[in-house]
């Protein structure tokens, strides 16, 4: 049985925002799935209408089987979801948190004890949980937050922008407890994500989404081979003129941008040269150059004509 | 059922500590001894009936602001916070969420006003001899009527806002609608309209039925026919009418919250 199914799932607000277009998904038990896109592509609504806090406009979608919207309760208890947005008691410990998480799901006393052990100690957090939330970093928070939303052993589990907001080592340690978790309790885990690095990193399929539509679905690596070539970005003085130059040859130019001009090209090194011999030639001035293999930037970019940050 | 246990448990579990709750509740002690004990008019009221008619006119504004600090944010905050996202995706319909708040409220608003007329009636049974404990104890619920209607209508108000802030400016606009407001405008229409009757020695039906209207008054109505003071009311206006009324507007205003909510994107 697939974890996660839906069909043509559209969500439409006020009638005229068309925030998920369509989308149909299918993913495995025990992936890791990233839902790739920038803001505003739909990752949160595609989030809320799989988790059953929203209703889909049309499409269906089902959760281990579960319609979301006729088997909502069973839906629920088959899932755990951490928000974009905090969504901790602050004014509660940490202990306390995941107790009353516990109690909601019916766990017995004896089994919300040792549960709550041991979630906390997955995510290191043994040390601050009879403190006050309120008293905890960010990161400390996002991690109470997955540790809250496997308590009950879900078989789904629901990351919207997990690391959004944290600093590098915070979220290179979020990173750790994600693939701890689904090694080592098999959870299928759904990750939406706006950073490239995290999708690539994590993910075992990655969903990449613009404007509420699935652009592709592939592994990281097959995604990148796709575009195959290597990229090539050129900073420099008159970029739309180095544009017209380089597209006599057999130069493949993705796009330009103030002073930026993205090419992208095989054997990349070899064509460096030859692009600032013909900048010099024509007088335009080169302030950087660099070559990279491509990455799922580079893939968005291939596919909407757009960089994913900006 | 057993979640709703659990929602509204972690309610009276976060009021309870609530300061202003204990604040006012504490003002609401104060006031009940204080008024008993040296106010000249009540210490020199002939029977305790009587005075249970004046401490009436103590409590009626302090306890809808209980209710009302209870009640005014306890959606929108939970909205504003993010940890609503959290309940709604838990195995709990939104019905049962609704449900278990408000009763977790009203659980603390029956305990904050049940200790502060127990602390009360002690102190007067020692100190004084007090006749009639029953009518203290119709007075004590009355007076959690009244509150309980505050309170379904600030939970109300609470599921129509989606912040704090602008709950709390709504919280005090409803404080002075009933407590100042309402009562002129009852007043303004009985001296526009209904003059005649009123100059006549009686005063017209319909007056009686705005009361229905205002939980205010029909506490202050309850409390006066406690005490004996009432006179040439209406057929239609009795205490049992009255309280049906109060609990009509308790399960309107808890209805609407439900249907409310259920229509809320959060
Ligand atoms: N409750 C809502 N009402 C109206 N529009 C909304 C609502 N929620 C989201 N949107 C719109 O839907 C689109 C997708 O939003 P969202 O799913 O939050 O994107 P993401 O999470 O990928 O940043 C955006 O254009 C957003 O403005
Ligand atoms: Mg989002």
């Amino acid at each position: 049985m697939k974890a996660i199914e839906t069909h043509n799932l559209t969500k439409t607000f006020n009638g005229v925002i068309i925030a998920v277009d369509r989308v149909n998904l299918s993913v495995e038990e025990g992936e890791i799935f990233g839902f790739l896109g920038p803001n505003g592509a739909g990752k949160t609504t595609t989030v809320k209408l799989l988790t059953t806090l929203l209703r889909p406009t049309s499409g269906t979608a089902k959760i281990c089987g579960y319609d979301v919207v006729r088997q909502r309760s069973k839906v629920r208890e088959k899932i755990g979801v951490v928000f974009q947005e905090p969504a901790l008691d602050t004014e509660l410990t940490g202990r306390e948190n995941l107790d009353f998480h516990a109690r909601m799901y019916g766990l017995s006393r004896k089994e919300r004890e040792e549960r709550i052990e041991y979630v906390l100690n997955l995510v290191d957090l043994v040390d601050r949980a009879d403190d006050l939330v309120r008293s905890y970093s960010g990161g400390m928070k996002r991690r109470l937050e997955i540790a809250r939303s496997f308590m009950h052993s879900p078989k789904v589990l629901f990351l919207d922008e997990p690391t959004l907001g944290l600093d590098a080592r915070a979220r290179f340690t979020v990173w750790n407890y994600i693939k701890r978790l689904n090694k080592e309790e098999g959870i299928t885990i759904f990750l939406t994500t706006h950073y490239m690095e995290e999708a690539d990193k994590l993910s075992d399929r990655v969903a990449i989404i613009n404007n509420g539509k699935i652009l592709v679905i592939d592994e990281p690596e097959e995604l990148k081979n796709r575009i195959g070539k290597d990229v090539i970005s050129i900073t420099c003085s008159h970029p739309e003129k180095l544009r017209e130059i380089v597209e006599r040859t057999d130069l493949n130019v993705v796009r330009t941008t103030n002073n930026l001009l993205v090419v992208s090209v095989n054997h990349g090194e070899e064509k460096i040269p030859m692009i600032v011999e013909v900048a010099n030639e024509n007088g335009i001035r080169i302030e950087s150059i660099s070559l990279h293999k491509p990455n799922l930037d580079d893939v968005f970019l291939h596919y909407t004509g757009r960089k994913l940050g900006g | 059922m057993k979640e709703l246990r659990c929602v509204a448990k972690k309610e009276i579990m976060d009021n309870i500590r609530n300061k202003w709750i204990i604040f006012s509740s504490g003002i609401l002690v104060l006031l009940l001894l204080t008024s008993l004990f040296l106010m000249p008019s009540l210490k020199y009221c002939a029977d305790f009936k009587e005075a249970i008619s004046q401490l009436a006119k103590l409590v009626s504004p302090i306890v809808p602001i209980i209710a009302l600090i209870l009640g005014y944010a306890s959606i929108a905050r939970e909205i504003e916070s993010g940890t609503m996202e959290a309940l709604v995706a838990m195995p709990i319909s939104r019905r049962e969420i609704i449900a278990g708040k408000f009763l977790g409220l009203l659980a603390v608003l029956v305990i904050s006003i049940s200790i502060s007329f127990g602390v009360s009636a002690m102190v007067i049974a020692f100190s004084r001899t007090m006749e009639n404990f029953s009518y203290f104890f119709l007075f004590m619920l009355y007076t959690i009527l009244l509150g309980s209607s505050f309170l379904a209508l600030s939970f109300f108000f609470s599921s129509l806002l989606r912040k704090r802030s602008s709950a709390l400016i709504l919280a005090i606009f409803i404080w002075f609608f009933f407590n100042l407001i309402m009562p002129l405008i009852q007043t303004g229409l009985l001296l526009e309209v209904g003059m005649k009757g009123a100059l006549a020695g009686k005063i017209p039906d319909w007056f009686y039925a705005l009361d229905f209207l205002n939980p205010l008054s029909m506490y202050t109505s309850l409390v006066d026919m406690l005490a004996g003071s009432a006179k040439n009311l209406p057929s239609f206006y009795t205490p049992y009418s009255l309280v049906a009324v109060f609990l009509i507007w308790i399960l309107l205003f808890f209805l609407l919250t439900v249907l409310k909510f259920e229509r809320t994107d959060i």
